[in-house]
Protein backbone atom coordinates (compact mmCIF):
# COMPACT_ATOMS: atom_id res chain seq x y z
CA UNK A 1 0.00 0.00 0.00
CA UNK A 2 3.08 2.16 0.88
CA UNK A 3 4.12 2.26 -2.85
CA UNK A 4 0.89 2.40 -4.36
CA UNK A 5 0.42 5.60 -2.17
CA UNK A 6 4.02 6.65 -3.81
CA UNK A 7 2.57 6.36 -7.52
CA UNK A 8 0.92 9.02 -9.90
CA UNK A 9 -3.06 9.12 -10.36
CA UNK A 10 -2.39 7.45 -13.95
CA UNK A 11 -0.15 4.67 -12.80
CA UNK A 12 -2.80 3.87 -10.28
CA UNK A 13 -5.97 4.46 -12.99
CA UNK A 14 -3.91 1.81 -15.39
CA UNK A 15 -3.38 -0.58 -12.27
CA UNK A 16 -7.13 -0.28 -11.26
CA UNK A 17 -8.53 -0.53 -15.03
CA UNK A 18 -5.71 -3.91 -15.35
CA UNK A 19 -8.21 -5.34 -11.93
CA UNK A 20 -5.53 -4.31 -8.84
CA UNK A 21 -8.36 -3.20 -6.08
CA UNK A 22 -5.57 -2.33 -4.06
CA UNK A 23 -4.73 0.79 -6.57
CA UNK A 24 -8.06 1.33 -7.23
CA UNK A 25 -8.91 2.41 -3.65
CA UNK A 26 -5.75 4.26 -3.25
CA UNK A 27 -7.37 6.37 -6.09
CA UNK A 28 -10.47 6.40 -4.75
CA UNK A 29 -9.59 8.39 -1.45
CA UNK A 30 -7.27 10.66 -3.43
CA UNK A 31 -10.33 11.68 -5.68
CA UNK A 32 -13.79 10.95 -4.09
CA UNK A 33 -13.60 14.32 -1.82
CA UNK A 34 -12.96 16.54 -4.51
CA UNK A 35 -15.89 15.27 -6.69
CA UNK A 36 -17.98 15.08 -3.60
CA UNK A 37 -17.73 18.08 -2.70
CA UNK A 38 -18.06 19.84 -6.07
CA UNK A 39 -21.19 17.41 -6.79
CA UNK A 40 -22.45 19.18 -3.76
CA UNK A 41 -21.53 22.37 -3.85
CA UNK A 42 -22.61 22.43 -7.46
CA UNK A 43 -26.21 20.04 -7.12
CA UNK A 44 -26.54 21.49 -2.81
CA UNK A 45 -27.91 18.27 -2.63
CA UNK A 46 -26.16 15.38 -0.66
CA UNK A 47 -28.22 12.56 -2.51
CA UNK A 48 -27.41 14.05 -5.85
CA UNK A 49 -23.71 14.51 -4.76
CA UNK A 50 -23.58 11.04 -3.78
CA UNK A 51 -25.61 9.62 -7.11
CA UNK A 52 -22.85 11.66 -9.02
CA UNK A 53 -19.74 10.78 -7.11
CA UNK A 54 -20.76 6.78 -7.99
CA UNK A 55 -21.61 7.55 -11.36
CA UNK A 56 -18.02 9.10 -11.92
CA UNK A 57 -16.52 6.33 -10.84
CA UNK A 58 -18.02 3.57 -12.24
CA UNK A 59 -17.83 5.76 -15.60
CA UNK A 60 -13.72 5.75 -14.60
CA UNK A 61 -13.65 2.58 -14.77
CA UNK A 62 -15.84 2.08 -18.02
CA UNK A 63 -13.99 5.30 -19.84
CA UNK A 64 -10.90 4.91 -18.11
CA UNK A 65 -8.95 3.98 -21.10
CA UNK A 66 -9.89 6.80 -22.79
CA UNK A 67 -7.35 8.50 -20.52
CA UNK A 68 -4.41 10.36 -22.17
CA UNK A 69 -1.49 12.17 -20.14
CA UNK A 70 -1.14 14.63 -22.53
CA UNK A 71 -4.61 15.93 -22.24
CA UNK A 72 -3.96 16.51 -18.20
CA UNK A 73 -4.01 15.06 -15.13
CA UNK A 74 -6.29 11.95 -13.68
CA UNK A 75 -8.22 14.54 -11.80
CA UNK A 76 -8.78 16.75 -14.53
CA UNK A 77 -10.02 13.85 -16.38
CA UNK A 78 -12.20 12.79 -13.56
CA UNK A 79 -13.55 16.45 -12.94
CA UNK A 80 -14.58 16.74 -16.42
CA UNK A 81 -16.49 13.12 -16.29
CA UNK A 82 -18.00 15.01 -12.97
CA UNK A 83 -19.38 18.07 -14.68
CA UNK A 84 -21.00 16.36 -17.31
CA UNK A 85 -23.13 14.11 -14.48
CA UNK A 86 -23.68 17.16 -12.73
CA UNK A 87 -25.15 18.61 -15.76
CA UNK A 88 -27.33 15.65 -16.02
CA UNK A 89 -28.57 15.70 -12.48
CA UNK A 90 -29.35 19.71 -13.01
CA UNK A 91 -31.32 19.08 -15.93
CA UNK A 92 -33.29 16.34 -14.30
CA UNK A 93 -33.70 18.63 -10.60
CA UNK A 94 -34.81 21.37 -12.52
CA UNK A 95 -38.39 21.07 -12.42
CA UNK A 96 -38.10 20.33 -9.02
CA UNK A 97 -36.22 23.78 -7.32
CA UNK A 98 -36.78 22.85 -3.40
CA UNK A 99 -37.91 25.49 -1.51
CA UNK A 100 -36.39 26.10 1.96
CA UNK A 101 -37.31 24.16 4.74
CA UNK A 102 -39.24 26.28 7.15
CA UNK A 103 -39.90 23.29 9.88
CA UNK A 104 -36.25 21.74 10.09
CA UNK A 105 -35.20 23.56 12.87
CA UNK A 106 -38.52 23.10 14.93
CA UNK A 107 -38.37 19.50 14.80
CA UNK A 108 -35.18 19.20 16.59
CA UNK A 109 -35.43 17.82 20.30
CA UNK A 110 -34.31 20.80 22.68
CA UNK A 111 -31.09 18.36 23.81
CA UNK A 112 -29.78 18.11 20.42
CA UNK A 113 -29.23 21.97 20.05
CA UNK A 114 -25.90 23.71 20.45
CA UNK A 115 -25.16 25.43 23.56
CA UNK A 116 -23.10 27.51 21.93
CA UNK A 117 -25.45 28.21 18.89
CA UNK A 118 -29.06 29.17 19.51
CA UNK A 119 -31.56 27.94 17.64
CA UNK A 120 -32.43 31.66 16.10
CA UNK A 121 -28.92 31.47 15.33
CA UNK A 122 -28.67 28.16 13.75
CA UNK A 123 -31.59 29.38 11.74
CA UNK A 124 -29.83 32.05 10.42
CA UNK A 125 -26.88 30.13 9.72
CA UNK A 126 -29.30 28.06 7.72
CA UNK A 127 -30.85 30.68 6.26
CA UNK A 128 -27.69 32.65 5.57
CA UNK A 129 -26.28 29.34 4.35
CA UNK A 130 -28.95 28.29 1.30
CA UNK A 131 -28.92 32.26 0.20
CA UNK A 132 -25.13 32.63 -0.49
CA UNK A 133 -26.36 28.63 -2.43
CA UNK A 134 -28.89 30.17 -4.35
CA UNK A 135 -27.06 33.21 -5.16
CA UNK A 136 -24.18 30.92 -6.37
CA UNK A 137 -26.24 29.01 -8.68
CA UNK A 138 -27.94 31.87 -9.94
CA UNK A 139 -24.52 32.94 -11.79
CA UNK A 140 -23.55 32.37 -15.25
CA UNK A 141 -22.23 28.70 -15.46
CA UNK A 142 -18.41 29.90 -16.49
CA UNK A 143 -18.74 31.91 -13.24
CA UNK A 144 -20.50 29.64 -10.73
CA UNK A 145 -17.91 27.28 -12.09
CA UNK A 146 -14.72 29.15 -10.64
CA UNK A 147 -16.53 30.37 -7.51
CA UNK A 148 -16.79 26.43 -6.42
CA UNK A 149 -13.62 25.83 -6.91
CA UNK A 150 -11.57 28.19 -5.87
CA UNK A 151 -14.08 29.03 -2.92
CA UNK A 152 -15.92 26.28 -2.25
CA UNK A 153 -13.21 23.31 -3.31
CA UNK A 154 -10.34 25.48 -2.34
CA UNK A 155 -8.14 24.71 -5.33
CA UNK A 156 -5.44 27.06 -6.68
CA UNK A 157 -5.78 28.99 -9.89
CA UNK A 158 -3.46 26.74 -11.57
CA UNK A 159 -5.50 23.82 -10.58
CA UNK A 160 -8.88 25.26 -11.75
CA UNK A 161 -7.53 26.66 -14.78
CA UNK A 162 -6.37 22.66 -15.60
CA UNK A 163 -9.91 21.46 -14.53
CA UNK A 164 -11.69 23.99 -16.94
CA UNK A 165 -8.92 23.61 -19.54
CA UNK A 166 -8.30 27.84 -19.46
CA UNK A 167 -5.25 30.17 -18.60
CA UNK A 168 -4.93 31.51 -14.76
CA UNK A 169 -5.79 34.85 -15.91
CA UNK A 170 -9.08 33.92 -17.09
CA UNK A 171 -9.75 32.35 -13.81
CA UNK A 172 -8.64 35.52 -12.07
CA UNK A 173 -10.78 37.76 -13.78
CA UNK A 174 -13.67 35.36 -13.92
CA UNK A 175 -13.49 34.83 -10.17
CA UNK A 176 -13.04 38.33 -10.05
CA UNK A 177 -16.32 39.32 -11.98
CA UNK A 178 -17.70 36.06 -10.07
CA UNK A 179 -17.15 37.91 -6.60
CA UNK A 180 -18.90 41.25 -8.10
CA UNK A 181 -22.06 39.51 -9.24
CA UNK A 182 -22.26 37.49 -6.01
CA UNK A 183 -21.66 41.19 -3.92
CA UNK A 184 -23.89 42.60 -5.73
CA UNK A 185 -26.66 39.62 -5.16
CA UNK A 186 -26.18 39.74 -1.16
CA UNK A 187 -26.16 43.14 -1.16
CA UNK A 188 -30.02 43.24 -0.04
CA UNK A 189 -29.61 39.93 2.18
CA UNK A 190 -26.39 41.98 4.47
CA UNK A 191 -28.62 44.65 5.07
CA UNK A 192 -31.00 43.18 8.07
CA UNK A 193 -33.86 46.42 7.76
CA UNK A 194 -34.26 47.23 4.48
CA UNK A 195 -36.11 50.71 3.73
CA UNK A 196 -39.82 50.02 3.51
CA UNK A 197 -41.03 53.59 3.25
CA UNK A 198 -40.86 54.36 -0.30
CA UNK A 199 -43.71 52.25 -0.97
CA UNK A 200 -46.82 52.35 1.02
CA UNK A 201 -48.72 48.78 0.38
CA UNK A 202 -45.35 47.07 1.68
CA UNK A 203 -45.49 49.29 4.74
CA UNK A 204 -49.02 47.96 5.42
CA UNK A 205 -47.87 44.12 4.73
CA UNK A 206 -45.40 44.66 7.29
CA UNK B 1 -2.53 53.01 -0.55
CA UNK B 2 -4.88 54.17 -3.14
CA UNK B 3 -8.21 52.90 -4.01
CA UNK B 4 -7.04 51.66 -7.29
CA UNK B 5 -4.32 49.34 -5.97
CA UNK B 6 -6.64 48.09 -3.13
CA UNK B 7 -9.18 47.47 -6.07
CA UNK B 8 -6.60 45.45 -7.91
CA UNK B 9 -5.99 43.33 -4.81
CA UNK B 10 -9.07 41.41 -5.27
CA UNK B 11 -8.06 40.66 -9.75
CA UNK B 12 -5.18 38.76 -8.58
CA UNK B 13 -5.50 38.00 -4.22
CA UNK B 14 -2.35 35.40 -4.59
CA UNK B 15 -0.05 35.70 -3.21
CA UNK B 16 -1.60 36.98 -0.25
CA UNK B 17 -4.69 35.30 1.12
CA UNK B 18 -7.44 37.97 2.13
CA UNK B 19 -7.21 37.37 6.01
CA UNK B 20 -3.62 38.67 6.17
CA UNK B 21 -4.10 41.35 3.21
CA UNK B 22 -7.12 43.00 5.27
CA UNK B 23 -5.75 42.92 8.32
CA UNK B 24 -2.43 45.27 6.77
CA UNK B 25 -1.95 48.19 8.21
CA UNK B 26 -2.03 50.08 4.86
CA UNK B 27 -5.01 48.96 4.29
CA UNK B 28 -7.03 49.83 7.52
CA UNK B 29 -5.53 52.82 7.11
CA UNK B 30 -7.03 52.99 3.44
CA UNK B 31 -10.36 52.16 4.81
CA UNK B 32 -10.34 55.15 7.68
CA UNK B 33 -10.16 57.42 4.81
CA UNK B 34 -12.17 56.23 2.01
CA UNK B 35 -15.75 55.29 2.90
CA UNK B 36 -16.40 54.08 -0.58
CA UNK B 37 -13.45 51.21 -0.35
CA UNK B 38 -14.80 50.65 3.10
CA UNK B 39 -17.68 49.52 2.00
CA UNK B 40 -16.38 47.50 -1.18
CA UNK B 41 -13.83 46.03 1.46
CA UNK B 42 -16.73 45.23 3.85
CA UNK B 43 -19.02 43.33 0.95
CA UNK B 44 -16.14 41.50 0.38
CA UNK B 45 -15.21 40.60 3.84
CA UNK B 46 -19.20 39.61 4.47
CA UNK B 47 -18.87 37.51 1.17
CA UNK B 48 -15.89 35.50 2.19
CA UNK B 49 -18.09 34.72 5.73
CA UNK B 50 -21.05 33.86 3.51
CA UNK B 51 -18.62 31.90 1.58
CA UNK B 52 -16.84 29.62 4.29
CA UNK B 53 -20.45 28.96 5.63
CA UNK B 54 -21.30 27.21 2.41
CA UNK B 55 -17.63 25.76 3.07
CA UNK B 56 -18.39 24.32 5.90
CA UNK B 57 -21.95 22.54 5.13
CA UNK B 58 -20.25 20.17 2.87
CA UNK B 59 -21.41 16.33 4.33
CA UNK B 60 -18.75 13.64 5.20
CA UNK B 61 -19.19 11.22 2.74
CA UNK B 62 -21.37 8.15 3.73
CA UNK B 63 -19.44 4.88 3.95
CA UNK B 64 -22.45 3.76 2.14
CA UNK B 65 -21.50 5.26 -0.89
CA UNK B 66 -17.22 3.72 -0.32
CA UNK B 67 -19.23 0.65 -0.22
CA UNK B 68 -21.43 1.18 -3.03
CA UNK B 69 -18.17 2.03 -5.19
CA UNK B 70 -16.11 -0.71 -4.11
CA UNK B 71 -19.51 -3.39 -5.03
CA UNK B 72 -19.21 -1.78 -8.48
CA UNK B 73 -15.71 -2.15 -8.93
CA UNK B 74 -15.39 -5.71 -7.55
CA UNK B 75 -18.45 -6.27 -10.04
CA UNK B 76 -15.83 -4.97 -12.91
CA UNK B 77 -12.72 -6.80 -11.86
CA UNK B 78 -14.81 -10.30 -11.87
CA UNK B 79 -16.48 -8.72 -15.12
CA UNK B 80 -12.72 -8.64 -16.22
CA UNK B 81 -10.89 -12.02 -15.13
CA UNK B 82 -14.70 -13.86 -16.31
CA UNK B 83 -14.24 -11.88 -20.10
CA UNK B 84 -9.73 -13.06 -19.44
CA UNK B 85 -11.28 -16.81 -18.64
CA UNK B 86 -13.56 -17.44 -21.91
CA UNK B 87 -10.54 -15.94 -24.11
CA UNK B 88 -8.05 -18.53 -22.93
CA UNK B 89 -10.16 -21.44 -23.57
CA UNK B 90 -11.50 -19.97 -27.01
CA UNK B 91 -7.67 -20.13 -27.77
CA UNK B 92 -7.33 -23.57 -26.63
CA UNK B 93 -10.26 -25.16 -28.38
CA UNK B 94 -8.92 -23.45 -31.80
CA UNK B 95 -5.47 -24.79 -31.03
CA UNK B 96 -7.45 -28.49 -30.54
CA UNK B 97 -9.55 -27.82 -33.61
CA UNK B 98 -6.83 -26.70 -35.95
CA UNK B 99 -4.62 -29.88 -34.81
CA UNK B 100 -7.37 -31.83 -35.09
CA UNK B 101 -8.12 -30.48 -38.83
CA UNK B 102 -4.10 -31.08 -39.48
CA UNK B 103 -4.25 -34.83 -38.60
CA UNK B 104 -7.56 -35.40 -40.63
CA UNK B 105 -5.77 -33.49 -43.44
CA UNK B 106 -2.37 -35.58 -43.38
CA UNK B 107 -4.23 -38.80 -43.68
CA UNK B 108 -6.10 -37.90 -46.19
CA UNK B 109 -3.13 -36.76 -48.06
CA UNK B 110 -1.49 -40.15 -47.18
CA UNK B 111 -4.37 -42.23 -48.48
CA UNK B 112 -4.33 -39.98 -51.93
CA UNK B 113 -0.68 -40.95 -52.38
CA UNK B 114 -1.15 -44.56 -51.14
CA UNK B 115 -3.60 -45.12 -53.52
CA UNK B 116 -3.54 -43.26 -56.16
CA UNK B 117 -5.50 -45.27 -58.46
CA UNK B 118 -8.29 -43.63 -56.67
CA UNK B 119 -9.18 -40.75 -58.21
CA UNK B 120 -12.09 -38.57 -57.99
CA UNK B 121 -14.75 -39.19 -60.71
CA UNK B 122 -14.61 -36.92 -63.44
CA UNK B 123 -17.44 -34.63 -64.87
CA UNK B 124 -16.45 -33.51 -67.73
CA UNK B 125 -17.68 -35.12 -70.80
CA UNK B 126 -15.49 -38.48 -71.62
CA UNK B 127 -14.71 -38.94 -75.51
CA UNK B 128 -16.48 -41.64 -77.18
CA UNK B 129 -14.41 -44.58 -77.44
CA UNK B 130 -14.79 -46.45 -80.63
CA UNK B 131 -15.06 -50.50 -79.96
CA UNK B 132 -11.62 -51.92 -80.47
CA UNK B 133 -10.58 -53.37 -83.94
CA UNK B 134 -9.14 -56.69 -82.45
CA UNK B 135 -10.94 -58.53 -79.76
CA UNK B 136 -9.25 -58.94 -76.52
CA UNK B 137 -7.79 -62.71 -76.28
CA UNK B 138 -8.67 -63.03 -72.68
CA UNK B 139 -12.05 -63.65 -71.41
CA UNK B 140 -12.48 -64.54 -68.23
CA UNK B 141 -16.10 -66.41 -67.24
CA UNK B 142 -18.73 -64.53 -65.78
CA UNK B 143 -20.61 -65.80 -62.98
CA UNK B 144 -24.29 -64.23 -63.60
CA UNK B 145 -25.43 -65.66 -59.96
CA UNK B 146 -23.34 -64.15 -58.17
CA UNK B 147 -22.47 -60.77 -60.24
CA UNK B 148 -23.05 -57.52 -59.37
CA UNK B 149 -24.33 -54.41 -61.36
CA UNK B 150 -20.95 -52.90 -61.33
CA UNK B 151 -19.43 -56.32 -62.68
CA UNK B 152 -22.33 -56.32 -64.74
CA UNK B 153 -21.26 -53.01 -66.47
CA UNK B 154 -17.61 -54.06 -66.88
CA UNK B 155 -18.77 -57.34 -68.48
CA UNK B 156 -20.91 -55.58 -70.81
CA UNK B 157 -17.92 -53.55 -71.95
CA UNK B 158 -15.46 -56.16 -72.74
CA UNK B 159 -18.48 -57.37 -75.09
CA UNK B 160 -18.23 -54.34 -77.19
CA UNK B 161 -15.00 -54.22 -77.18
CA UNK B 162 -14.61 -50.88 -74.85
CA UNK B 163 -11.60 -50.81 -72.94
CA UNK B 164 -11.77 -51.08 -69.32
CA UNK B 165 -9.19 -48.96 -66.96
CA UNK B 166 -8.17 -52.40 -65.06
CA UNK B 167 -6.96 -54.22 -67.77
CA UNK B 168 -4.31 -52.98 -69.51
CA UNK B 169 -2.94 -56.35 -70.66
CA UNK B 170 -5.76 -56.88 -72.55
CA UNK B 171 -5.19 -53.80 -74.82
CA UNK B 172 -1.54 -54.44 -75.27
CA UNK B 173 -2.77 -57.59 -77.18
CA UNK B 174 -5.21 -55.71 -79.56
CA UNK B 175 -2.45 -54.23 -81.91
CA UNK B 176 0.72 -55.65 -81.76
CA UNK B 177 1.98 -54.70 -85.12
CA UNK B 178 2.53 -51.29 -86.66
CA UNK B 179 -0.51 -49.33 -88.22
CA UNK B 180 -3.28 -51.39 -89.01
CA UNK B 181 -4.80 -50.71 -93.16
CA UNK B 182 -6.84 -47.44 -93.57
CA UNK B 183 -5.07 -45.73 -91.16
CA UNK B 184 -2.83 -42.82 -91.97
CA UNK B 185 0.22 -42.42 -90.31
CA UNK B 186 0.66 -39.12 -88.05
CA UNK B 187 4.60 -40.34 -87.10
CA UNK B 188 7.37 -42.42 -88.26
CA UNK B 189 5.72 -46.02 -87.01
CA UNK B 190 7.71 -48.91 -87.23
CA UNK B 191 7.59 -52.42 -84.52
CA UNK B 192 9.63 -50.69 -82.47
CA UNK B 193 8.34 -47.20 -81.97
CA UNK B 194 4.67 -48.07 -82.52
CA UNK B 195 4.99 -51.18 -80.19
CA UNK B 196 2.14 -51.97 -77.38
CA UNK B 197 -1.62 -51.44 -77.23
CA UNK B 198 -3.21 -48.46 -79.08
CA UNK B 199 -6.76 -47.02 -78.77
CA UNK B 200 -8.80 -46.30 -81.20
CA UNK B 201 -11.22 -43.16 -80.77
CA UNK B 202 -14.00 -42.12 -82.73
CA UNK B 203 -13.99 -38.65 -83.17
CA UNK B 204 -16.64 -36.04 -84.70
CA UNK B 205 -14.92 -33.51 -87.38
CA UNK B 206 -16.07 -30.22 -88.40
CA UNK B 207 -17.62 -30.04 -91.96
CA UNK B 208 -14.72 -28.05 -93.09
CA UNK B 209 -12.12 -30.40 -92.11
CA UNK B 210 -13.40 -32.92 -94.86
CA UNK B 211 -12.89 -32.68 -98.36
CA UNK B 212 -15.70 -34.40 -99.76
CA UNK B 213 -19.62 -34.20 -99.27
CA UNK B 214 -20.84 -36.07 -96.58
CA UNK B 215 -24.08 -38.04 -96.93
CA UNK B 216 -25.36 -37.10 -93.38
CA UNK B 217 -23.58 -34.18 -92.83
CA UNK B 218 -21.57 -35.73 -90.15
CA UNK B 219 -17.61 -36.46 -90.42
CA UNK B 220 -16.01 -38.69 -88.11
CA UNK B 221 -12.57 -40.18 -87.81
CA UNK B 222 -11.03 -43.27 -86.47
CA UNK B 223 -7.96 -41.92 -84.00
CA UNK B 224 -5.23 -44.44 -83.21
CA UNK B 225 -3.71 -43.53 -79.45
CA UNK B 226 -0.62 -45.38 -78.54
CA UNK B 227 0.19 -46.16 -74.96
CA UNK B 228 1.96 -42.94 -74.35
CA UNK B 229 -0.77 -40.56 -75.12
CA UNK B 230 0.39 -39.54 -78.26
CA UNK B 231 -1.84 -40.16 -81.75
CA UNK B 232 -0.25 -42.52 -84.09
CA UNK B 233 -2.68 -42.43 -86.96
CA UNK B 234 -5.91 -41.47 -88.35
CA UNK B 235 -8.53 -42.50 -90.92
CA UNK B 236 -11.51 -40.58 -91.88
CA UNK B 237 -14.85 -42.93 -91.88
CA UNK B 238 -16.71 -42.31 -94.95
Amino acid sequence: MEKLESRSDAELLEQSLAGDEAAFLVLYERLKSGVFRYAFYTTNSKAGAEEVTQEVFISLLQEGGRYRKELGDVAAFVFGIARNFVRRVERRERAYQPLPRDDAAEGVPASLISGVESLPQQMMRKETTEKVQTAIASLPDHYRQVVVLCDLCELSYAEAASRLHCAVGTIRSRLNRAHSLLAHKLRPFRDPQPNITATGTESWVL
Amino acid sequence: MTCQELHSYFEVREPVDFASWIGSAEVAEHILGCAGCAGFVEAHRQMERNLALVRATVPRVAPALDAAVLAHYRRYAARLSQAAGPTAGRGRRLFAALAWGAAIAAVALGAILFFPGRKTPSTSARPYRAPLIIEPQAQRPATPATASPTTKRKRAARAVGYPTRHEPAAIASVIPGPLPGGFHSLMYCDELSCAGAMTMIRVQLPMYAASFPSANGMVFADVLVGPDGIARGFRIVE
